[in-house]
């Protein structure tokens, strides 16, 4: 099995677009208050779902890509990114994969872990953030509304990677004019 | 085996954090124009789903509509020329007093329409992302704002977009006056007890201010980047600490940055 395939690329564009419309899609901003980060969703359902090579990749670009729209230092979020995402499928085996609890737990969680890195980094850089009780208020707002996008990122990718990838065959394929095995017959 | 790999990863992504985030300013600003080509292709599909809905949106409206538009618009564009004629007469007036004085003319830089793409995907900066670029003759520093106050500067430049730092941001400390009493102060961002995201700090007023809540708080002039007399916001309350040699105030910003959808640029000093 390849290390990278079509499924990687799908979680790579879904977080390049995902990254675009929480920068142009002003509603969730409008109406909470503060957008919702789809990278740490992501990063669970590449920890979970994919590789270890989708989930670094995803943890390189996503953070490069969400620096290029913002103000933060270039990468910074790339470590928090991976750091969360690794912790996660370090112990994959020991989450029930298929619960959608799981699932919102574990994206609610990365939600809330990954901004709390990510500004413990700038303010041990010397940066310094624009910070007041309204930031807790976003906070919360980005942990929940992580949450409730990890429980559609996984049926949508889920169904992505059904539609772009071939079942495998038991046994493997064979041409129609070859014989077919004993224990095939 | 699987270890070996998870570290492997590891040293790889924490290795290009170091070297990304010890980039020169310079290097690391190109990096991010570059990344920024990424979303070209969605910036240019946001633009062409805007433009058909606008078109959409334009043939429903009844045409009694539109025409009484037009009519409110003909009657502000000639209320509007006499006032610049006005104007005008007391412009000459003030250049010749000037010059009379020998003091150095006020610049006349003009202003380029942008329209705002993107805003900081991150809740701690104030940013926004907008469709001019170094293609257009944008450079850093270059005030924006809009009919109501000033938003904030051009922070980063790219070829076809910039992004500019919002009033308030970390990155944008304004020197601005107090209209009514002439006090000068630089203004930084909220105060961490502040619930309001468009409350800022105003620092360094005299400690036997004179400034009152309500007074309007505009651009100084100093420092070359903002021109004089831009509206900026209005005193909400000061704080005059007991002993102390200087004065806070909390300024109430006039631009409400959650409703921006085109600003103004101007362009830099020659």
């Amino acid at each position: 099995m390849s290390v990278f395939n079509f499924h990687s690329l799908v979680i790579l564009l879904a977080a390049l677009i995902g990254v675009f419309l929480e920068s142009a899609c002003t509603l969730p901003r409008d109406l909470l208050g503060a957008p919702v980060h789809p990278l740490p969703p992501l990063i669970i359902y590449a920890a979970l779902q994919s590789n270890l090579a989708t989930l670094t990749l995803l943890a390189i670009l996503g953070g490069l890509w969400q620096s290029a729209l913002s103000a933060d230092p270039v990468g910074i979020s790339m470590a928090p990114l991976f750091l969360v995402g690794i912790l996660v499928a370090s112990y994959r085996k020991h989450f029930v994969r298929q619960q959608w609890f799981v699932h919102a737990m574990l994206g609610a969680a990365a939600s809330a872990l990954v901004p709390a890195l990510v500004l413990f980094m700038l303010i041990t850089l010397g940066h310094e953030p624009a910070l007041n009780w309204f930031s807790l208020w976003q906070w919360l707002v980005a942990s929940a509304g992580g949450g409730l996008i990890t429980l559609a990122i996984f049926p949508l990718l889920d169904r992505a990677r059904r539609a772009l990838t071939h079942p495998m065959v038991q046994g493997g394929y064979r041409f129609s004019h070859e014989p077919a095995s004993a224990d095939e017959s | 085996m699987r270890r070996r790999s998870y570290q492997f990863a590891t040293g790889i992504v924490l290795g290009l954090s170091l070297i990304l985030l010890n980039l020169p300013a310079p290097t690391a600003a190109r990096l991010k124009a570059a990344l920024a080509h990424s979303f070209a292709p969605l910036f240019g599909l946001q633009r062409a789903l805007e433009t058909f809905s606008g078109a959409a949106v334009d043939r429903t409206l009844p045409r009694s509509v539109l025409l009484r538009e037009i009519q409110a618009l003909q009657r502000t564009n000639e209320l509007l020329r006499i006032q610049t004629d006005q104007l005008r007469g007391a412009g000459a007036e003030n250049v010749r007093l000037r010059s009379q004085l020998q003091l150095s003319q006020r610049p006349n830089r003009p202003l380029k329409l942008a329209r705002v793409i993107a805003r900081d995907p991150q809740n701690w900066w104030r940013a926004i992302t907008i469709d001019l670029g170094s293609q257009d003759g944008l450079r850093p520093d270059q005030p924006v704002w809009v009919a109501s106050g000033l938003v904030g500067r051009v922070r980063h430049v790219a070829s076809r977009q910039s992004q500019v730092s919002l009033v308030g941001d970390p990155a944008c400390r304004v020197s601005v006056k107090i209209r009514e009493t002439g006090e000068h102060g630089i203004l930084t961002a909220g105060p961490f007890t502040s619930f309001d995201p468009k409350v800022v700090h105003l620092n360094h007023l005299s400690a036997d201010t004179e400034a009152l809540p309500e007074h309007t708080v505009v651009t100084s002039g100093l420092g070359e980047v903002f021109p004089a007399d831009i509206p900026v916001g209005t005193l909400l309350e000061i704080d005059r600490p007991p002993g102390a040699l200087q004065a806070t105030a909390r300024v109430r910003l006039l631009v409400d940055v959650s409703k921006l959808d085109e600003v103004w640029v101007m362009s830099a000093l020659p």
